[in-house]
């Protein structure tokens, strides 16, 4: 190798893989053009590319690894599946179903959990803070007195024969009904009026004591705290909170808390689907993301509805389908002009390397003997 | 083929549910990943189940956007192609079989019909029996796979994945000088061990290699 033949030496595989920059493109091509040996370790070089890339282009990736992957991508589809949320709703008015099922059990666990927070929020108040509880006690909960029980009883004491402690379900049933006649003569109508200035500043917190007191009384009353203490952060949920409320207004919201309470029930119940089936999906994924089975997934036909295999569609064919047939049935000739078409139709397309590819092979091809 | 719309968009497109969009990202890298998995580790087996843990970490990457994956910092390939290396660098300081039987070990009596080049599927695979008889692809696959790993890689990632250089450094982990002369001398070894066949298209001899 002479001298001057040392900087186009040391840019050759620069200049065989067309990363020579422009401006020793052109000294390099000098060079080469002007000196047999160098041409020669061009065309060397080149020639066992060719060889190499023959080799190479003859590795396909197994279909059933690409079934397998495609059946996970499709399980694990990163977007919720439009399809789950109906079914749990029609679901639950036909019969006892899976989703009643699991909306039974969570929905327990979920009270049970608000309704804890609740009584501890209660014992606070009234523990922490003795001297008010007394004190509003003498201004307000009179009726509490007389009852001389924490157990103060509910607005629905008035116009319903108090059913005690043991009231359950019934007592809650009744309560909607005579709120306005009933409301004025309750109890905690009377408590809430009797000191409307003082606690005006409170209207949250009475509101949580009324409706804590009401809860204190047993199974009824687990499902109005779990309810109010779920949805805080929705205004939609949350009657009391607005400051200016006083009495009228906190009564108000007492009897839609009590009037929308079956449809918050069915809301919680509504909004309860949306989890569940994410963590099902997503287990789904793991499982096959964790071990994919290549048994199970040797059958794609089961990811066909969402994954539309373009490359089994043969019956339309395209430029691309075009060229690939004419490559794979040896016609070299044909499938050079095929290829050659499409890199000028489309020269920036991400198959294109692909394509130039080809067409070299084809050109080989249809010069050799 | 979706080649209208580039790597990151079909990967958006497939974060919003579009499970076509995957499709068309995994039909334009299977093949290269492939290629790269099966030439690298030199077992099939092996290489279908790498194949499948890279796209399925796109999977689960597009599943979690919290997940410590592809965040557009680089170009997709690259971060693709990166795993794909990544898993099997893992796997070969695993098994410890850097030094594993050649693609065609089990063939190198000539008779058997069971060499992988015999085995690869599809029209391509008739087109390359009609384009190199099958003593000559068997030839190179050997040659191939005999390249020290880190040559073989850089050879793999330029032919088979189109990297340029640069990119493949980045992607090694190595320096641009080192990536070009491990690609150097993967060329020459190739270019030796096949000197012979290349010499049918009047290629150099190792004589006029002097001559300049």
């Amino acid at each position: 190798m002479a001298a001057d033949c040392e900087p186009t030496r040391a840019q050759m595989l620069e200049l065989i893989y067309g990363e020579l920059r422009p401006e020793a493109r052109a000294e390099v091509d000098a060079h080469v053009a002007g000196c047999a040996a160098c041409r020669a370790e061009v065309k060397a070089l080149e020639s066992t590319r060719v060889l190499a890339r023959r080799s190479l282009a003859g590795d396909q990736p197994p279909p059933r690894a690409h079934a397998a992957i495609m059946r996970a991508a499709a399980a694990a589809r990163p977007a919720p599946a439009p399809a789950a949320a109906p079914v749990p709703k029609a679901a639950p008015r036909e019969k006892p179903s899976a989703w009643a099922w699991l909306r039974g059990k969570w929905t327990l666990p979920t009270f049970a959990t608000v309704g804890a927070v609740a009584v501890f929020v209660l014992a606070s108040r009234i523990f922490l803070e003795p001297e008010k509880t007394y004190q509003r006690g003498r201004e307000g909960l009179v009726p509490a007195e007389e009852v001389s029980a924490p157990h103060t009883v509910p607005p629905a004491a008035a116009p319903v024969p108090a059913p005690a402690e043991g009231g359950g379900a019934a007592s809650a049933a009744t309560v909607p009904e005579p709120p306005p006649s009933a409301k004025p003569a309750g109890a905690s109508a009377r408590k809430r009026r009797g000191a409307p200035a003082a606690r005006a500043d409170q209207p949250a917190m009475e509101a949580e004591r009324a409706e804590a007191e009401r809860g204190e009384t047993g199974a009824e009353l687990l499902a109005p705290p779990a309810r109010r203490a779920a949805p805080p952060p929705a205004p939609e949920f949350a009657p009391a909170p607005p400051a200016a409320a006083g009495g009228q207004a906190l009564d108000r919201a007492d009897d839609e808390d009590r009037a929308a309470a079956p449809a918050r029930n069915r809301s919680f119940a509504g909004a309860a689907p949306a989890p569940a089936p994410s963590p099902r999906a997503k287990a789904q994924a793991a499982k096959k993301a964790e071990a994919p089975d290549q048994e199970t997934f040797a059958a794609p036909a089961a990811s066909g509805a969402a994954a539309p295999p373009p490359r089994s569609a043969a019956a339309r064919e395209s430029p691309v389908a075009r060229a690939d047939r004419l490559f794979g049935q040896a016609r070299w000739v044909e499938a050079a002009v095929a290829y050659r078409e499409l890199l000028r139709d489309d020269p920036r397309n991400a198959d294109a390397p692909r394509w130039r590819q080809r067409l070299t092979a084809c050109e080989a091809a249809a010069r050799a003997p | 083929m979706d080649g209208s719309r580039d790597d990151e968009q079909l990967l958006a497109a497939y974060r919003a549910g579009d499970v076509a969009a995957f499709e068309a990202l995994l039909a334009r890298y299977e093949k290269p990943i492939w290629s790269y998995l099966r030439r690298f580790v030199r077992h099939d087996e092996a290489a279908e189940d790498l194949l499948q843990e890279v796209f399925l970490r796109v999977v689960r990457d597009a599943q979690d956007a919290a997940a410590p994956g592809w965040k557009g910092q680089a170009k997709f390939s690259t971060w693709l192609y990166t795993i794909a290396r990544n898993l099997c660098v893992d796997r070969s300081r695993r098994e410890g079989i850097r030094r594993a039987a050649s693609l065609d070990a089990a063939s190198d009596d000539g008779d058997a019909p069971v060499s992988l080049h015999d085995r690869i599927p599809g029209t391509v695979r008739a087109a390359d029996a009609v384009l190199a008889d099958r003593q000559a692809a068997q030839r190179i696959d050997r040659a191939i796979a005999a390249l020290p790993d880190d040559q073989r890689e850089v050879f793999l990632m330029r032919e088979v994945m189109e990297l340029p250089f640069a990119e493949i450094a980045t992607v090694v982990g190595a320096s641009e000088p080192t990536v070009k002369s491990r690609m150097r001398y993967a060329l020459e070894k190739l270019r030796s061990a096949l000197a012979d066949l290349a010499g049918e298209d009047g290629a150099d001899t190792p004589e006029s290699k002097g001559a300049g």
